[in-house]
């Protein structure tokens, strides 16, 4: 018996206007966008209105969709420009260059520290953390959109190409480009540690 | 980078930790990384990196309510027309209406005022007389309301000659 909700039936109940495969598509997907929109972006709020924008483009064209590509590539292709749209919009973009990280690093970090690590170490680590956003906010746009496809979302060379729009060459120089980049933050700052 | 004492590509290594090199290539590299500590390090290096972006986006992850949000995301598309409506609505919408009875308006217009602005068709002579002689039994001289042509309308009594003058001014 086939899975009533595969990817093709999804897109042609979606097609017929079917509201349950939208409540469908939007629990199957939106944990996924919300973590990719927060990686483009580094803002919790903005990234649930940007999934939101996402789903309702996806709900009114979904007519365009051509199935030649995996639904999720075309959700993720809507999603990076729908962050790219929003940092190039100036009152973001003042936002993201002037006041960029001080309700994200005031978040609990996701490293659980265990009690017998020393206030230094946590100090430490809570360094590190904000020297590791600005590195990942430092980044230029497109080439943060294929760092995060590749390292969240573990994708391939070629499914990034075609959610870009790019050709491997390309994805490949601009991963490395910001790996050189992450590392060379890494870099500056344990060697400011040892200094 | 077949071994450790060629120069480290950094960028053969991105392709060696995205999986994107076939079999025999990443054996080089794995005997590459054996003997050479700069590249195993920036594997490693990487590795966290990698890690580090993976909790960040969980933690952000963990402070959402998506029951909230997919609630919100359903009822804002239920409030949306679907491809298929939108388009049924955009052809009886007020906005494609109001453009099409504006124009429909102004080509009226345009062609009303076309034919009023061209004189009627006076109705012209049958014929230029320019002498008449014989008997006429009655003349009207006329003039066009708008395009004041004068028209001079008789009658003959007999058809044996021509005399008088009649034209169109």
């Amino acid at each position: 018996m086939s899975d009533p909700w595969d990817e093709s039936q999804l897109v042609d109940r979606l097609r017929d206007g079917d509201e349950a495969a939208f409540v469908m598509l939007v629990r199957r997907f939106q944990a996924r966008l919300y973590g990719l929109a927060y990686a483009m972006t580094l803002d919790r709020e903005e990234s649930q209105d940007i999934v939101q924008e996402v789903f309702l483009k996806a709900y009114r064209h979904i007519g365009t969709f051509k199935g030649e590509s995996k639904i999720s590539t075309w959700l993720h292709r809507i999603t990076v420009n729908h962050c790219l749209n929003w940092k190039r919009r100036w009152f973001h973009r003042r936002r993201w260059q002037q006041h960029p990280l001080s309700e994200e690093s005031d978040q609990p970090s996701a490293v659980t520290l265990p009690d017998e690590r020393t206030p230094e170490a946590r100090i430490r680590e809570k360094q590190l953390r904000q020297h590791y956003l600005q590195a990942l906010q430092a980044l230029p746009d497109k080439a943060r959109a294929v760092y995060v496809l590749k390292e969240l979302e573990g994708r391939s060379y070629d499914e990034i190409a075609a959610t870009l729009g790019l050709n491997r060459g390309t994805v490949s120089s601009r991963l490395h480009y910001a790996r050189k980049q992450l590392q060379s933050m890494l870099r500056e700052f344990k060697d400011g540690e040892g200094s | 980078m077949n071994g450790a004492s060629e120069q480290c590509n950094q960028e053969l290594l991105s392709l060696y930790i995205d999986g994107e090199m076939s079999p025999e290539e990443s054996r080089q590299v794995d005997r590459h990384l054996q003997h050479c500590r700069a590249c195993r390090q920036y594997v490693q290096q990487q590795a966290e990196l990698a890690q580090r972006l993976r909790r960040e986006v969980s933690v952000a992850r963990q402070g959402v309510d998506f029951q909230r949000l997919e609630k919100r995301i359903v009822d804002q598309a239920g409030g949306q027309p679907s491809l298929q409506d939108r388009f049924r609505q955009t052809l009886f919408s007020w906005k494609l209406i109001l453009p099409a009875a504006a124009a429909a308006a102004l080509v009226l217009f345009f062609f009303t005022n076309l034919f009023q602005l061209q004189p009627p068709a006076a109705s012209g002579p049958s014929a230029i007389i320019n002498s008449f002689t014989g008997k006429v039994s009655s003349v009207m001289i006329l003039e066009t309301p708008q395009s004041h042509h004068t028209v001079i309308w008789y009658r003959e009594e007999a058809m044996e000659g021509n005399g008088t003058e009649s034209k169109k001014l």
